[in-house]
């Protein structure tokens, strides 16, 4: 069972190189699939397109199959571009109002995320007294209610404080607890690798590597994705303890 | 020095600063830090004349002035939204429009910035169409492309995978320039930046070494909406009373190199 596969899925810019190339995936119900790339790797365009917000543009076109089983929310890079209203209440019953459900049913569902996600203190705010992070649980929120199959965040956590940081991964720990599905696009692996369970590592628009988190730390550090101190201290002994036990000398070598 | 004296300001009536007066040496890397909404940003723009305090004064005044220059220095920004300084049809016009404005040899300057960010494959592209990551490149590139006395840099690793960041930390620590970087980001204040100023709902909580002040044990670094450095944290787990300079060091230290 899938939520979203995607086969052979290329991107070009017309008359340049490849963005993205014949690149392959799945997600499946209640996973969180980490899309793990340095900068420029393609990861944006990858969410986008498998989302189905790339839409027809004169300048990239997009070939190969995507289906999706269902819905998918989208959180952007940069969260205030999809804040549409002036305040964070109106803001987040758009994407309802949209679909017609009725005002109190709305505010119903709207009030029952916020408490979820620990934000009504934000829901009679106006969108332009936000913080950074409050933008982003907003945005999120907006995204939230209407209760997609599956979240696509694109670099959530960039450019959040600790505090902000530890509220959206506090979000993403509510949604994970609720078996949501969540394909999360960073460059920082910091505080989402643990809480994956699986990653796709993204270099040059192709998938170079995946597998469970632990059994790619060493990749993910060579394409130059942040990792927790603490893991590239393990990742280094476990180098000197592989070059101790060679027979051809090593670092403990006498 | 750079010098803010009984600064008050406001956004549409929402006090930010208070009669604030700070001095901030020039010549070092100093890293404004604090939680979203602390003042970080508005201070840049204060200091880079971007907005006018609304009472207090504000004076910039570096090493590279003389007595009878009647020039201020050069103060260049580089914003948090890189979206929001990006205007130019290519990545080369946009990095050329400083040095171009400040009578610089223009192309020198240019492939110097691309080629110190490693961004020279770049050169022709509409910065516009770039992912996030290679626009902050080119955002920050088209600030230091210009050589300002001042370098103003917010959250400058927002977006940038690890070897940007080093190569940023790298290029900022050669360059002979006051450098003020507003971040959240304390690994690269541990790593690259000499003083540190924590400001905390419009005041400065506390300056000094970045080593005495992300460093110290006493200071609730996470109350302040920061996260405590890799190296500082992992010396506090394992019972090391200084932080390893690398990840290499505390391996070495952990296979019997350190008692």
């Amino acid at each position: 069972m899938t939520v979203i596969a995607a086969s052979g899925l290329s991107v070009e810019r017309d008359g340049g190189d490849p963005l993205v190339q014949d690149v392959s995936f799945s997600v499946s119900p209640g996973e969180m699939v980490l899309l793990a790339g340095p900068s420029g790797s393609g990861k944006t365009l990858l969410g986008k397109a498998v989302s189905g917000i790339l839409g027809p543009r004169s300048t990239l076109s997009v070939t190969g199959e995507i289906r999706r089983y269902g819905t998918v929310g989208y959180l952007f890079q940069n969260p205030r571009t999809q804040l549409v209203r002036r305040g964070v209440r109106q803001d987040i019953a758009f994407g309802l109002e949209n679909v017609g459900m009725a005002p109190a049913a709305i505010e119903k569902r709207l009030e029952a995320w916020a408490e979820r996600v620990d934000a009504t203190h934000l829901l009679d705010r106006g969108i332009d007294n936000l913080s950074r992070g409050e933008t982003a649980v907003v945005a999120l929120l907006g995204t939230l209610v209407t209760e997609p199959d599956l979240l696509v965040l694109d670099e959530p956590l960039a450019p959040l404080d600790e505090r902000n940081r530890q509220f959206v991964l506090d979000v993403v720990d509510e949604l994970r607890d609720r078996d949501a599905t969540l394909l999360v696009a960073e460059h920082d692996s910091r505080g989402l690798l643990e809480r994956a369970d699986r990653v796709l590592l993204l270099e040059n628009g192709q998938i170079t590597a995946s597998g469970a988190p632990g059994a790619l730390r060493s990749d993910l550090r060579e394409a130059g994705i942040r990792l927790p101190f603490e893991t590239l201290v393990g990742l280094e002994r476990a180098r000197t303890d592989e070059s101790a036990s060679r027979p051809d000398g090593g670092d403990r070598q006498q | 020095m750079i010098r803010l004296e009984a600064v008050t300001f406001a956004y549409d009536g929402e006090p930010v600063y208070e009669g604030l007066d700070l001095e901030i040496p020039t010549g070092d890397i100093v890293a404004f830090m604090g939680p979203n909404g602390s003042g970080k940003t508005t201070l840049l723009k204060l200091i880079a004349g971007l907005v006018e305090p609304d009472s207090g004064t504000v004076t910039v005044e570096t090493g590279a002035q003389t007595d009878e220059s009647t020039e201020s220095p050069a103060v260049g920004l580089a914003p948090e939204n890189p979206d929001d300084g990006l205007f130019a049809a290519t990545v080369r016009e946009e990095v050329a429009f400083f040095p171009r404005n400040r009578g610089l040899p223009v192309d020198e300057h240019v492939d110097r910035a691309l080629e110190r960010l490693q961004i020279e494959t770049l050169v022709d592209r509409t910065p516009q169409t770039l992912s996030q990551g290679e626009k902050r490149l080119v955002s920050l590139a088209s600030v230091l492309s210009g050589d300002p006395d001042v370098i103003g840099l917010d959250e400058p690793t927002s977006g940038l995978d690890t070897p940007a960041r080093d190569r940023l930390g790298e290029h900022l620590a050669a360059l002979d320039r006051t450098i003020l970087v507003a971040t959240h980001d304390t690994d690269f204040v541990w790593e690259h930046a000499e003083t540190a100023l924590v400001l905390e709902a419009g005041t400065v909580h506390r300056q000094g070494p970045v080593e005495a002040v992300l460093g110290d044990a006493d200071l609730d670094v996470e109350s302040l909406g920061l996260r405590v450095p890799g190296p500082v944290r992992w010396a506090r787990e394992h019972d090391f009373e200084t932080p390893p300079a690398s990840a290499t060091e505390a391996a070495e230290w952990l296979g019997g190199g350190k008692q």
